[in-house]
């Protein structure tokens, strides 16, 4: 990807281009996924800078990192975000696939008492309480962009299911039984997530 | 569908002079209701891209109606390949990374374009809408339809209608302060399409594939609730209120939808149980806002603002 190019995004994502210049780049965009890539950086790049989020991502990465993703949510936001995280090679299908989701849908949970939102506070997945409302909401709900979010919800739940028949007791030994599948989920994972400091 | 070159120049005349005159509510009315016609005789093929919250998908999309019934198919373009494929209310998801095929008894309320208005009688209480001057996408000509919200309660819409047929090229969900939540933008379209029963069948071979069905019908029972909001945003009514069993228990829940004609919000109440805590979240332009009144863990969903889902749950009362 050349400069010429990044810098027609960069515009494109500020709204600074014209109604034709916008026109010939939404053709390419859709023809090319390194550019999807590249805007939803430039996009990510925009909400830390308006103070949208960063912990809540890189905070999400780690909980779901040490495989806590249906735990409560540690009421402390790290001290330092991490710029970078890998994943574990031998991470679980159904937590890559989470990630993978989180990244595409782009959602996240506060735990906390009411009136206290604040940035740092950390997002993680949803509860499966909470997993449950959501698609009963968009059961009920119209709208293309709501179904295919209940899509994925449903999707997640898949995995998690199928995790748990293949290996009832011991998550671990499931999570190695399927380590290429869930290597290649992670690093899609990766890309989706990460946010250049 | 498409109209000829007279046609077209007629509609340019009447967008003129629709644009000379100021916007209003009859005007709105009229491109609303073309959109609709538009969207129900549909057939076309393109590519649309679909952001939310920063990801960007490209989705290659076919669309027509065969013996009354509407047929679609969209195709991912990220690595998943996942397709989605829709027979009338029946809709198949083929996610072929995973080898599964998800079958959705979805209504055909989740179509592409099911969340835009039909008609401005409904919103218009919670809603002004306006029209501004066209713009070009996807190589047509396209007017503006600011659908803007009345109060800080619920978010706004920007639609994209191409000036020939009505068609919405590109929707927008937007928040209070102008930042798009959601967008749907066709970056290249073909209206008026003759689309193949070819080109609305997956690709893949799904041979191997695991199935799953559609979940099986749930106890749900439409009840009338004593739960009531003492805060409810105005124009908000109650659309449908139900019991369900829900969860591994399947313990009774009871489901109060809430529309303004346009954004809808769930209120689920049960039992509170173990650890009542008040939680918010977020799923794609969705809010939820979960707290703990008389004994009851109390939930508000919506595609509407953080405040509107927390204003509506913590309303919730019931009458001794």
């Amino acid at each position: 990807m050349n400069d010429q190019i990044r810098m027609q995004l960069s515009a494109f994502v500020d709204g600074e281009l014209s109604d034709a210049e916008s026109e010939l780049l939404v053709r390419r965009i859709s023809r090319d996924a390194d550019l999807r890539e590249q805007i939803a950086e430039f996009q990510a790049i925009g909400r830390v800078m308006r103070g949208e989020y960063s912990v809540r991502v890189d905070g999400l990465l780690d909980r779901v990192n040490a495989g806590l993703d249906s735990e409560p949510a540690p009421q402390a936001p790290p001290a330092v975000a991490p710029a970078r995280r890998f994943f574990r090679p031998a991470a679980g299908v159904a937590t890559a696939a989470a990630v993978a989701m989180v990244a595409l849908v782009g959602y996240g949970q506060l735990a906390g008492d009411a009136g206290s939102t604040t940035a740092s506070e950390q997002y993680t997945v949803p509860s499966p309480d909470m997993r449950e409302y959501y698609l009963r909401h968009g059961e009920l709900a119209t709208g293309f962009n709501t179904r295919v979010v209940t899509l994925q919800l449903r999707e997640e739940a898949l995995e998690e299911a199928s995790a748990a028949e293949s290996s009832p007791d011991d998550r671990v030994d499931s999570d190695d039984a399927t380590a290429p599948d869930a290597a290649g989920i992670d690093e899609q994972a990766n890309q989706d997530v990460i946010i250049e400091p | 569908m498409m109209q000829g070159p007279v046609g077209e120049r007629v509609c340019l005349l009447l967008t003129g002079m629709l644009l000379a005159a100021s916007a209003n509510a009859e005007q709105a009315a009229h491109w609303l209701d073309k959109m609709s016609r538009a969207l129900e005789d549909a057939s076309y093929r393109g590519v649309l891209l679909r952001e939310s919250h920063g990801r960007s998908e490209a989705l290659e999309v076919f669309h027509t109606k065969i013996d009354g019934v509407v047929r679609e198919r969209l195709i991912s373009q990220e690595g998943s390949g996942f397709e989605i494929i829709r027979n009338g209310d029946e809709v198949h998801c083929v996610l072929p990374d995973k080898k599964a095929v998800l079958v959705e008894a979805w209504d055909e309320n989740s179509t592409l374009f099911a969340s835009l208005p039909s008609s401005s009688d409904d919103i218009a209480g919670s809603y002004e809408i306006r029209i501004q001057d066209p713009q070009r996408i996807a190589g047509r000509k396209a007017l503006l339809l600011l659908i803007e919200p009345r109060d800080d309660l619920r978010f706004g819409h920007r639609i994209w209608l191409d000036i020939d047929t009505g068609f919405p090229l590109k929707t927008q969900l937007v928040d209070r302060d102008g930042s798009v939540l959601e967008q749907l933008r066709f970056a290249d379209i073909t209206l008026g399409a003759d689309v193949s029963v070819a080109e609305l069948a997956t690709q893949h071979d799904l041979s191997g594939f695991r199935w799953y069905p559609a979940e099986a019908a749930r106890r749900v029972e439409s009840v009338s609730v004593a739960w009531t909001s003492e805060q409810l945003p105005a124009g908000f009514v109650v659309e449908s209120s139900h019991r369900e069993a829900m969860g591994k228990s399947g313990a009774p829940v009871t489901h109060i939808v809430y529309t303004d004609g346009l954004s809808k919000v769930s209120v689920f109440i049960k039992a509170a149980t173990d650890q009542p805590r008040t939680l918010r979240s977020r799923v794609g332009g969705a809010h939820s806002f979960s707290t703990v009144i008389d004994g009851h863990q109390v939930t508000a969903v919506g595609e509407v603002p953080a405040a509107t889902v927390e204003r509506i749950a913590l309303s919730m009362r019931l009458p001794r």
